[in-house]
């Protein structure tokens, strides 16, 4: 069992029977400590799309699946293409890879998600480490790091970061959460 | 037209008063305003009873202003819930607060199942557009589960207020002798031209020096704080021995739910807290300052942030950074010598927040409220 905040994007959960990819998993910090999750799922089977809002103590039966080491390659567009240590390619549509694109760079090593040998989507790493590329910059004498802002990463995605980071910073951030961690060295 | 739905509330006092205020707010408000049959279930009598003083903690059952009011405790959730009792047409758990099994149990037999619904914290953050009222399977129960989020937008469950509170706060505050009729009644100096009224409804970590010596160095005129019993009571006894000249205290007994409003429709400028006390102060139409209840990693300050920056629109820059600077003060505390410069700002700036306070609360209740939107959302549930 999973609970609903440790989903992200490539895990699969049983619901009512149905093999359900999770392709975004968005969390909000709610009242009094408490956090929702929404879930961006895609069926298996039918390859239908649906999407739930839940508390993120909810539990969730997760499908354990193959997982397998890549390094994502390249995009045409349509699809993306990541390769093993052996080279051998494999390709995932965009519309299973929602979440995974925000911080998905060149030469990137992940993990790719299989069902019945079919690549399905991948697993980013709990924790990584992008450039920002821009931001306004701080106020002057706000240090206490209580002060947020919005960065734009490498890939693109903006996430809020505090005041002092500053353009050409490195950060670690959480994917599972999209929050900045911490200035990485 | 579609029934008016029944519907089972489930409050959980975690501690202060925002849980069952909310709750009792939003049972009334259902029952009187859309005569829905409510039954509210409250696992803590003793402090419901402190903002409502028709409520017997003694009884395990009582009929209080339209709504069936019950003890949530083990014997009193069997019998209610027993199979030959009807479920409501709807079941809100409020702010989490997880049903008993057993109501679990008879919504999964029951055909169809009621809405089931969580009605979640209040927040002014973008995200909670994007999240509010999506019927979503829930994977333990397999039942449809929905989280139902107030908010200040037209994408968000709105917020509490009922059908009638405009008109009669416009009645009060318009009729000087009936504030000053129930400011006898409640031990409150009537009004005075000239004096500044202040209510004061805070947490215990609120910085009243600090509040005091910025009121002194800000010195607009004389001040009165009027403050509710047993509120931030070491606070309130550090404030009195510290008084500076032409500011006083008047400590009122501790007030329901309706005197409340009465004394931020009466006041010049409310000090509020939590999640209750805040929205009134909305409704108000009356300058406020927001004391948010902390979280962990500083989230509240995100919260702060949101609420401040949707509420502070149509005021200028500079108004708008005033507000923010002192409400942030009046929940992180001061550093040494910026109290004093940041409540002389806002003080300056109060004229201007007056009129300001009242517009906002006018756009605002231009939107559905929260019990109507509950019902609408029921309605277009249920088969």
């Amino acid at each position: 069992m999973k609970i609903a905040q440790e989903l992200r994007p490539g895990n699969v959960v049983n619901m009512d029977n149905n093999l359900m990819l999770v392709t975004k998993a968005e969390f909000s910090k709610s009242g009094r400590n408490a956090s929702v999750m929404k879930l961006k799922l895609k069926n298996l089977i039918t390859g239908n799309g649906t999407e739930g809002v839940y508390r993120s103590d909810d539990k969730f039966e997760d499908v354990v699946l193959e997982h397998k080491e890549v390094q994502y390659s390249y995009t045409d567009g349509e699809s993306y293409v990541f390769m093993d240590a052996e080279y051998n390619q494999y390709e995932i549509t965009a519309d299973y890879m929602e979440d995974a694109l925000k911080y998905l760079k060149e030469e990137m090593p992940c993990e790719i998600v299989m069902h019945e040998g079919k690549p399905l989507s991948i697993e980013l790493p709990i924790k990584l480490v992008r450039e920002v590329t821009y931001t306004e910059p701080a106020a002057r004498g706000d240090t206490s790091g209580k002060v947020m802002k919005t960065a734009k990463l490498e890939t693109g995605h903006e996430i809020s970061v505090p005041a002092f980071i500053e353009i050409g910073d490195k950060i670690e951030i959480d994917t599972r959460t999209d929050e900045y961690v911490s200035r990485a060295k | 037209m579609k029934q008016t739905p029944s519907i089972d509330l489930f409050c959980h006092v975690v501690d202060n008063f925002g849980d069952i205020g909310v709750c009792w707010r939003l049972a009334k408000t259902l029952a009187e305003d859309h005569g829905s049959q409510v039954r509210l279930f409250v696992d803590d009598f003793k402090t419901f009873k402190r903002i409502e003083r028709d409520l017997n903690p003694e009884l395990v059952q009582q009929f209080l202003h339209g709504v069936d009011v019950l003890r949530w405790d083990d014997a009193t959730i069997a019998a209610q819930f027993a199979d030959d009792v009807p479920l409501g047409d709807c079941v809100i758990e409020a702010f989490a607060c997880h049903l008993p099994p057993v109501v679990i149990e008879r919504m999964k037999a029951a055909k169809p199942a009621p809405v089931w619904m969580d009605l979640e914290y209040l927040s002014a953050e973008d995200w909670v557009d994007n999240v509010h009222a999506i019927p979503s399977f829930h994977p333990e129960t397999k039942l449809q589960k929905t989280l139902f989020f107030p908010g200040f937008t037209v994408k968000t469950g709105g917020l509490s207020r009922e059908q009638s509170l405009m008109e009669r706060r416009d009645a009060f505050q318009k009729d000087e002798a009936a504030q000053n009729r129930w400011r006898a009644e409640h031990g409150a100096p009537p009004l005075q031209p000239g004096v500044l009224d202040i209510s004061l409804f805070c947490y215990d970590n609120a910085p009243l020096e600090d509040l005091v010596h910025g009121i002194a160095a800000a010195n607009p005129g004389p001040v009165r704080f009027l403050i509710p019993d047993g509120v931030a009571r070491p606070q309130q006894d550090r404030l009195a021995e510290a008084l500076p000249p032409g500011v006083t205290l008047h400590v009122l007994p501790f007030l329901r739910q309706d005197d409340y409003d009465h004394l931020l429709w009466t006041c010049h400028l409310n000090f509020v807290r939590g999640e209750d006390s805040f929205v009134r102060a909305i409704w108000a139409g009356r300058p406020f300052i927001w004391q948010i209840y902390v979280q962990d990693e500083d989230a509240h300050l995100i919260k702060l942030r949101a609420f401040l920056e949707r509420f502070s629109q149509n005021l200028t820059s500079q108004d708008a950074e005033t507000l923010a600077q002192f409400t942030v003060m009046w929940n992180l505390g001061g550093h040494e010598g910026e109290a004093d410069s940041v409540t002389r700002q806002f003080f300056a700036a109060l004229p201007r927040l007056i009129p300001h306070a009242r517009d906002r609360a006018q756009d605002l209740a231009g939107q559905p409220d929260l019990a109507t939107q509950l019902i609408r959302f029921i309605q277009a549930q249920t088969p």
